[in-house]
């Protein structure tokens, strides 16, 4: 039996019935329709307002090496040591010269550490390799690859002509992914060269692997006192995080050392 | 509609988990010593500069928008007549916290070359309220034969 007979047999009123129905739900539909197309909608004004307040955040402020370089200037220095050596707080840094959080350290808290405690006698500096960001990829310690260990050793060659900060800064300022090939022999030299130290001299400091033995002891004894990750300080021989309050938590803590308190973790 | 009560279900049970990661990544962005992590790479997330946006730690958007996504989800079961416009907002709110999970993700893989398993698995979190208010329109769609959609048991 055809449907159109069937349809045909269809009493008047129940095929009005079967097209009012049709037309609710076409109705229904349509609603849905719009709701959904009001949700995209908004969806996109919510996705344009996380760009708009993100986009007008971009992450840290650029590195000026001339002002960075500058920041050292009439601050006594000795190799990898920063301040007065009779400064009453030392304060050790582990970093590594790959990785980002010590970057943000750098450019965004330690000013303030140099220009509020090590300028005024309090704190002196001192900066100890702590290279780990190339072990991520299993990259061995000894091999040339390991740009962490590189630029350690590169910052040390630096050290011996008491150019390890403004150095260290512009290792910090070229820094780009992590075991990226950055820091390749021939911009570790460049680096120096553009700081225009005795670059004969550091080259062949470089070139001998002279420094090699000494960052790895010192990152041996870094991790033999509880260093887990980078940038890890000590204060006065207590070792303290890096934390997000940055340079507040630390002037808190170089504070409490000054006061003779024991420094809080 | 008992497809529609499950997917609500869903949504509810996914905003908890939701809430209890965000509340735990805000947490340890206060006190980074607290960071428990399995990929070695949380640290590096947690510092760097994409977890906060004009200050604001980014875990305190996510968790604002799975608490949206519970009161949603609670919305519906109590008030069946309102379920329309309450999934067209939680639809709206999932495509963008969506998009804004899946750039996150991006940032983690090809910016700051670390992986935090608690962003991931925040992400999998939004992505499965995402995919789920999909399911809830198309369970509305399949329902517009019925004259009155409304969430019942069967």
């Amino acid at each position: 039996m055809s449907e159109t007979n069937s349809r045909k047999r269809q009493p008047k009123s129940q095929r009005r019935s079967t097209r009012q129905a049709s037309a609710r739900k076409r109705a229904r539909q349509r609603t849905l329709l719009i709701w959904a197309g009001g949700a995209i909608g908004l969806a996109v004004i919510l996705i344009l307002g996380l760009v708009f307040i993100t986009g007008d955040d971009d992450g840290e402020p650029e590195t000026n090496p001339a002002e960075s370089v500058a920041l050292y200037q009439d601050i006594q220095s000795d190799g990898r040591f920063l301040g007065d050596p009779e400064a009453p707080v030392e304060f050790v840094i582990y970093s590594d010269f790959q990785c980002p959080v010590c970057k943000r350290f750098d450019t965004q808290d330690f000013p303030a550490v140099i220009d509020n405690f090590v300028k005024t006698g309090d704190v002196r500096v001192e900066w100890r390799p702590m290279p780990i960001i190339s072990g991520f990829e299993d990259i061995p310690l000894e091999d040339p690859d390991n740009e962490s260990v590189q630029a350690a050793e590169a910052a040390m060659c630096a050290a011996d002509q008491d150019q390890f900060w403004p150095y260290s800064e512009a290792l910090f300022t070229a820094q780009g992914a992590e075991n990226s090939s950055t820091y390749t022999d021939e911009m570790l030299k460049q680096t120096a060269l553009d700081l225009e130290l005795d670059t004969e001299a550091f080259n062949t400091c470089l070139d001998s692997g002279e420094k090699q033995r000494k960052v790895l002891d010192l990152r041996q004894d870094g991790l033999d006192r509880g260093v887990k990750g980078t940038p890890t300080f000590l204060i006065n021989d207590q070792l303290v995080s890096y934390t997000r309050e940055g340079f507040d938590r630390l002037e808190q803590q170089f504070n409490d050392a000054l006061d003779g308190k024991l420094v809080e973790k | 509609m008992i497809q529609l009560r499950r997917l609500i279900a869903a949504s509810f049970l996914l905003s908890v988990v939701g809430i209890v990661i965000g509340s735990y990544l805000i947490w340890v962005h206060y006190d980074i010593d607290a960071l428990v992590c399995g990929t070695g790479g949380c640290e590096a997330v947690q510092l760097s500069e994409y977890a906060t946006v004009r200050d604001i730690p980014v875990a305190i958007f996510g968790t604002a928008m799975y608490v949206t996504m519970l009161l949603l989800a609670m919305g519906r079961m109590i008030f069946p007549a309102s379920q329309l416009p309450l999934s067209a907002l939680g639809l709206a709110i999932t495509i963008a916290a969506f998009a804004y999970s899946a750039w996150l993700t991006w940032l983690e893989l090809f910016e700051i070359d670390a992986i935090c398993q608690w962003c991931v698995g925040s992400a999998i979190v939004t992505t499965l309220l995402f995919a789920i208010e999909i399911l809830v329109f198309r369970a509305l769609w399949l329902a517009m034969g019925d004259d009155v959609v409304v969430i019942s048991p069967e």
